[in-house]
C-alpha cells in the first residue's frame, strides 16, 4: 500500500486525486520546483472546479483566474484562501511556461497549498473546530552514499575547482610534488660543478663569471636599497661589495686550483 | 604546441639549474616564480608548462643539453631566458659563485654581449622587486 503524504494525507478520504497531487508536489519540491508548482496548480484547479460546480452549477468559467474571482465575489472563497490560490496559479503558470522557479518559492507555495487543503477539506465536509496539522517540511531526497543531492552537486563542483587549482599550482611550481627534489637537485649540482671546472679551465666564450658577478652585484645593491627591505645606500653597497668579493675569492680559488693542477701535470710529464 | 612544450622543458631546466646553484633558497621564498615567469613573460600555457616539466621530458636532459638548447633559441627568447634565470638568482637578494657561473655559462652559450646581459640583469631586478620575496635573514 502506498504511503500517505505527510502534509496531504488527510485529503485521501475526501479526494484521492488531490492527495496524490499533493504528495507528488512534496516529492518534487527540492529536485524539480517547476514540476512541484505545476502539480500544485492542478490541485488548485481541481479544488476551484469542485467548488464552482457545487456553488455555481454547470456554468464554469473557462479561466481559472476568472473562476477564483467569481468564487471570491460570491463569498465561497475567503480572501486569504483566494490569495493563496491566485499565488499558486500565477507561479504554476510561470513554471509551465518555462519560468525558473527556485525551490524556496515552491516550498512557500507547498505550505500555502497545505493550509488551503485543510480549509478545503473543512469546507467540503462542513466540519469546523479541528486543529490544522502542522506543515512538515519535506526532507531532501537522499542520494547515493547517503549524501544530499544538492550537497553532492556542490561537492562535485568544489572538487572540480580544487582540481583546477591543483593544476594551476602544478603548472607554476619548479618541481612537481611527486618528484624527488633532493636527488634531482643533487644531480644538477654535480653537473654545475663539472661546468664550473670546465669554464674555469677553458674560459667562457662571450662573458666571464667575474664580469657577470660585477653586473649582478650592481643590481643587488639596488635591490638591497629597496624601501621594502630598508637598507640605507651605504649598507646596501657594502653588502653588495661583500658578496661580490666572496664570489671573486671563490673564482680565484678555482683559478688557483686549476693552475696548481696544470703545474702538477707539467712536472709529472716533463 | 610541441614547440611550446619543448620551450617549457628548456625553461624549467634553466630555472632548475639556477635553483640548484642557489641552494634552493630563492625557490623556497617564491616557489611559483619560475612558473609565473613561464606563463607571464614567455607566454607558455599551463598545459605546456605541465607537460614540459613532466619527468619523461625534463629528466632525460642534462644541463649541457640545456646549454645547447638555449644556444639555438631566437635572440629575444634567449634574453628572456637569461632574465628569468637571473631573477631566480636574485630572489633571495644574495649572489653565490655557483649562480654567477650558471648565469655566465648561459650568457656565453647564448653569445650575448655585455650590454645585453646588463639589460637582462636590470629586467631581472625589476621582476624580483615585483615578486617581493623574503630575504634569507628574515
Amino acid at each position: 500500500m502506498e504511503e500517505l503524504s505527510a502534509n496531504f494525507g488527510f485529503l485521501e478520504a475526501l479526494d484521492r486525486r488531490l492527495s496524490k497531487l499533493g504528495k507528488q508536489a512534496e516529492n518534487y519540491v527540492h529536485s524539480d520546483p517547476e514540476a512541484c508548482l505545476f502539480k500544485l496548480r492542478l490541485m488548485v484547479e481541481m479544488m476551484a472546479s469542485t467548488l464552482a460546480r457545487v456553488t455555481l452549477g454547470n456554468a464554469l468559467p473557462p479561466e481559472l483566474g476568472v473562476t477564483l474571482g467569481e468564487l471570491e465575489r460570491r463569498g465561497v472563497l475567503p480572501r486569504h484562501e483566494a490569495d493563496n490560490m491566485h499565488a499558486i496559479r500565477r507561479d504554476g503558470n510561470s513554471a509551465v511556461h518555462g519560468g525558473i522557479a527556485p525551490a524556496s518559492t515552491a516550498m512557500r507555495r507547498l505550505k500555502d497549498a497545505h493550509s488551503l487543503s485543510f480549509w478545503y477539506c473543512q469546507s467540503m465536509t462542513h466540519s469546523q473546530g479541528q486543529e490544522r496539522p502542522e506543515f512538515q517540511v519535506p526532507k531532501r531526497p537522499i542520494a547515493e552514499f547517503g549524501v544530499d543531492s544538492q550537497v553532492a552537486a556542490a561537492e562535485t563542483l568544489e572538487d572540480q575547482i580544487e582540481q583546477r587549482r591543483r593544476r594551476t599550482r602544478e603548472a607554476l611550481l619548479l618541481f612537481a610534488n611527486a618528484e624527488d627534489r633532493a636527488t634531482i637537485t643533487k644531480r644538477y649540482r654535480d653537473e654545475l660543478d663539472g661546468l664550473d671546472a670546465v669554464a674555469a679551465t677553458a674560459g667562457e666564450l662571450s662573458i666571464d663569471a667575474e664580469t657577470m658577478a660585477l653586473i649582478m652585484a650592481l643590481e643587488l645593491e639596488q635591490l638591497l636599497e629597496h624601501p621594502a627591505f630598508g637598507q640605507v645606500s651605504r649598507n646596501a653597497r657594502r653588502e653588495a661589495e661583500l658578496q661580490l668579493n666572496a664570489v671573486k675569492r671563490r673564482l680565484d680559488e678555482q683559478e688557483l686550483t686549476f693552475r696548481e693542477a696544470r703545474e702538477r701535470l707539467t712536472n709529472e710529464n716533463f | 604546441m610541441e614547440q611550446d612544450i619543448e620551450r617549457a622543458t628548456l625553461w624549467f631546466l634553466t630555472a632548475r639549474g639556477m635553483a640548484a646553484a642557489s641552494g634552493d633558497i630563492a625557490v623556497d621564498s617564491q616557489p611559483s616564480a619560475a612558473g609565473l615567469f613561464a606563463q607571464a613573460v614567455l607566454g607558455l600555457s599551463e598545459d605546456a608548462c605541465i607537460e614540459g616539466k613532466s619527468a619523461t621530458r625534463i629528466n632525460r636532459l642534462s644541463l649541457i643539453d640545456c646549454l645547447s638548447g638555449v644556444a639555438a633559441l631566437p635572440p629575444e627568447i634567449q634574453e628572456k631566458f637569461l632574465t628569468g634565470a637571473l631573477m631566480i638568482a636574485l630572489l633571495d637578494r644574495r649572489m653565490d659563485a655557483a649562480e654567477v657561473r650558471w648565469a655566465s655559462v648561459l650568457a656565453s652559450a647564448m653569445r650575448l654581449s655585455t650590454q645585453r646581459v646588463e639589460e637582462c640583469c636590470l629586467g631581472a631586478r625589476i621582476l624580483t622587486d615585483m615578486l617581493h620575496p623574503v630575504t634569507r635573514t628574515s
